[in-house]
């Protein structure tokens, strides 16, 4: 490769880099003073063990808090009595009566609202306890570095609004109904007292006419699918049939004409309890497999998750309240993602000086591909929106081992190959050639384990499992582009040899 | 015989101390001391107690010295002269500010009622005015939610065994997938007992951490194998010994492995070494990258000195199977 075509190609990749690292790691205020530019390091979704978690306590009908039991005046605090002197308050009248059958509801729900949350499919969460007779909710936050460190910014809102309207969700109690707000079509059966009609007879059991309730996404479409058992589509057939032909007749009715028109839509509502979930319109009767489409995959995976435990037969038995979702900071320290930040930083360059000093200029070469490898690992995190936890980040720093151990077993074959006399090219290519099955191997064999590990693993075992996954293509993308750019490099120095911090070993009779 | 695996019995009885000295400690904490357990389970995993303080638009109060600082400033000292360590969490609520000390399990909770009531005291009477609206213990019992991921870890894990299992049976043949097999099962021990035995307070992220000592595990073991099987290969060597032949490619591996794990051991100092000092607390040390320290180490271990020892008898019974056979033959 001549000078100037070598010369080109460095510069533009060296361009391409800093450029790249300044977007990726320096956030700064537009010129208007109001809008900021948030670097894409610090818009990366972070765990709670680096940003806090998100939590909410939930009270059973007559338990209440101490802050609550302070705000009562006095005549009505007389009313609650302290448990076992902690935080938690009991209506008297009630405290009496809490037996262990209270105590197993509670422990039941807690079972159930946490089968709820390992269903929709969150990083981490736990669902806890709290001195019998209250339940503690924690969930990942999911703050990027910008939200936690700016406390006023419209992500932490967004946030706080998705995780409480996760938690209203799922802790929502009651069974399954299918209701109609017609009088004329449903049947007058309503023990939630929601002002509706059931659409089924009370001796049908709802649950039964469900297999399961799965999660539908395509093209950004977010859809619940209602998965229906041989009875269930009967059923649906039927009350789909009635509910068009009764609004049929009653628009033909009113109209006075015999003309029945195909514009009637008639709509199911689906209740969990007394509260109303879902509704779905349709033009024509079905009994088939169904699809319910939601605003956005949140709110998919909420219902989903929700309604999938209830139709198998797990009911939340109690009522429960919440004054507000929080957000807290790391119980590890507030700052303790940016140091995290400045370690990883100090890692990288560690390895960068330690391969300048080892192999002098093809340790510049080397410096390149690491900041290659951390760009490329900024970018993807930030893009697939993997929730990045203190362990995903050292899932990222043994990608970055990966690579400096496969340039450091290249660099050192290819001294070998120097030193029995052949010239740097052949050198490079024998030592790439003598190396390539033992560095593919490692990588396959990396592969091979991300990728079950972020399939099959839950929470924060998949997400490193994914960040390994892409470390491991990023290392081994970035050591052939390591060859092809020593190549591109070296092309116009005349001592290849001094390049690399070489030595050829030279025979008497050269 | 060469070094390393002329020393097997050594390693099986170095592994053997440290595993039966975690699992002693872990019995010995499971079951007379009160309140901990086999692992030292933190907050997420397992039960904890903890006070939390609330109070209302606390920084508007500067006028009665009614600050957050002064809030935690009064904790600290109350859960200091009550000789009770926690780590802090702030939360941001409608009118105010929520600060939670989470306690380890064992932690008394007259104790911590106690605490709570010197907040109290320290603050004068529990009132809207003064800015504090309520200090109380409460002790949260089993999460749940860390079970489940645990559950998905193990299923995860031998999905990933079973893969690799074929792989390196594959590429390595069956001596080097079975001696995988017990490389994985002496580092996840080994890093259990380890885990164990510094009893640090550890959180649903060790489960993480056991499936990332099989993934180092296995890149050590391929490095290994590689270098392994070249010498197998090589035409030099067809007079020696399985056992020498496995001590020839072990110590060329031993360089690449220390290497690698030593880097990974390093850098997980770095971040252990610099959320320490950010936090300026020992307390505070972020319990993954001491795990990731441990995790490496066992890993070094174990895969440059334990798997190689292991893994020439394999191939001595392997040869010894086909010489055999072939002497049935002929």
């Amino acid at each position: 490769m001549g000078k100037v075509k070598s010369a080109i190609i460095t510069t533009l990749l060296v361009i391409a880099i800093v450029v790249l690292t300044v977007f990726s790691t320096v956030s700064f205020n537009y010129a208007d003073g109001v809008k900021r530019y948030n670097s894409i390091l610090s818009s990366i979704s972070l765990g709670s063990d680096l940003t806090g978690e998100a939590y909410v306590v939930l009270y059973p009908e007559g338990v209440i808090s101490t802050e609550d039991y302070n705000s009562l005046t006095s005549e009505n605090k007389a009313d609650y009595t302290q448990h076992k002197n902690s935080g938690l308050y009991v209506l008297t009248s009630e405290y009496s009566n809490l037996s262990d059958s209270s105590l197993r509801h509670l422990k039941n729900d807690v079972e159930i609202i946490s089968d709820r949350f390992d269903a929709r499919g969150l990083t981490a969460y736990s669902v806890s306890i709290v001195n019998d007779y209250a339940i503690k909710i924690s969930v990942d936050s999911g703050l990027s570095y910008a939200a936690y460190a700016n406390t006023e910014s419209s992500e932490r809102t967004s946030v706080l609004s998705e995780i409480s309207q996760t938690v209203s969700t799922l802790i929502l109690d009651g069974t399954l109904s299918l209701r109609t707000e017609e009088s004329s079509i449903g049947i007058d059966y309503d023990p939630y007292e929601t002002g509706t009609y059931s659409l089924i007879e009370r001796t049908t059991n709802v649950n039964d006419l469900y297999k399961n309730v799965s999660l539908y996404s395509s093209a950004q479409v977010y859809a619940v699918s209602m998965n229906l058992s041989g009875d269930g589509k009967e059923v649906i057939g039927d009350v789909t049939y009635q509910i068009l032909s009764t609004l049929a007749e009653e628009e033909s009715e009113s109209s006075g004409s015999n003309f029945v028109s195909d514009d009637v839509e008639g709509k199911i509502l689906f209740y969990v309890g007394n509260e109303k979930l879902l509704d779905f319109a349709f033009k024509d009767s079905f009994a088939s497999d169904f699809l319910i489409q939601t605003s956005n995959l949140g709110i998919a995976k909420n219902y989903v998750a929700l309604l999938d435990s209830v139709v198998s037969g797990n009911s939340v038995q109690n009522e429960y309240t919440y004054d507000e979702v929080k957000l807290a900071t790391s119980s590890q320290g507030a700052s303790v993602a940016l140091f995290l930040g400045i370690a990883i930083g100090l890692i990288i360059l560690g390895s960068i000086v330690a391969f300048i000093v080892m192999y002098k200029k093809l340790g510049l070469v080397n410096a390149m591909m690491v900041a290659c490898y951390a760009l490329a690992m900024i970018c993807a995190l930030q893009i697939i929106g993997v929730t990045v936890t203190a362990v995903g980040a050292i899932c990222a720093v043994i990608g970055l081992v990966l690579l400096l151990g496969s340039n450091l077993a290249v660099f050192e074959e290819v001294r070998k190959q120097t030193k029995t006399g052949k010239t740097m090219q052949a050198s490079v290519k024998s030592g790439y050639k003598n190396t390539l099955f033992g560095i593919l191997d490692l990588h396959v064999v990396a592969l091979l384990a991300s990728l079950v590990l972020a399939l099959i693993g839950g929470g924060e075992l998949a997400a490193c499992g994914l960040i390994l996954f892409v470390a491991t293509i990023a290392s081994y993308a970035i050591y052939w582009f390591t060859r092809f750019m020593w190549y591109v490099v070296v092309s116009p120095v005349k001592d290849k040899f001094a390049f690399g911090g070489y030595t050829r070993e030279v025979y008497e009779d050269e | 015989m060469n070094k390393i695996s002329s020393k097997m019995h050594l390693f099986i009885i170095i592994s053997s101390i440290i595993v039966a000295i975690g699992i002693a400690l872990g019995l010995i904490f499971e079951f007379a001391v009160d309140g901990q357990r086999f692992v030292n389970f933190g907050g997420d995993l397992g039960s904890y107690k903890a006070v939390t303080v609330r109070y209302a638009l606390a920084d508007l109060n500067e006028d009665n010295d009614f600050t957050e600082d002064t809030i935690k400033e009064t904790c600290q000292e109350v859960f200091a002269n009550n000789g009770v360590n926690a780590n802090e969490i702030f939360a941001e609520t409608l009118n105010g500010g929520e600060i939670t000390y989470k306690f380890s399990d064992s932690t008394s909770l007259e104790v911590l009622e106690k605490c709570a009531s010197e907040i109290e005291v320290a603050f004068g009477e529990v009132n809207m005015s003064s800015g504090l609206t309520s200090v109380v213990a409460n002790g949260y019992k089993a999460n749940l939610g860390a079970i489940k991921a645990i559950v998905a870890c193990v299923i995860a894990l031998v999905v990933v065994v079973i893969v690799e299992f074929i792989y390196f049976f594959i590429r390595y043949g069956l001596t080097a997938a079975l001696s995988m097999l017990v490389a994985l099962a002496h580092n996840a021990a080994l890093f259990v007992a380890l885990v164990m035995i510094v009893r640090i307070q550890v959180s649903s992220a060790i489960v993480t951490f056991v499936a990332l000592t099989v993934f180092a595990t296995l890149i050590g073991c391929a490095m290994l194998f590689n270098k392994t099987r070249a010498q197998f290969g090589d035409e030099q060597n067809k007079k020696l010994s399985a056992t020498e032949i496995v001590d020839k490619g072990a110590s060329q591996a031993f360089a690449p492995i220390m290497a690698i794990f030593a880097a990974l051991a390093i850098a997980a100092c770095i971040i252990a070494l610099a959320t320490m000092l950010g936090s300026l607390s020992l307390a505070s040390l972020l319990m993954p990258a001491l795990c990731a320290v441990i995790c490496f180490a066992a890993c070094l271990y174990g895969t440059a000195l334990f798997t190689p020892s292991v893994y020439s008898r394999f191939a001595t019974l392997a040869r010894k199977i086909k010489a055999d056979a072939e002497a049935k033959k002929n």
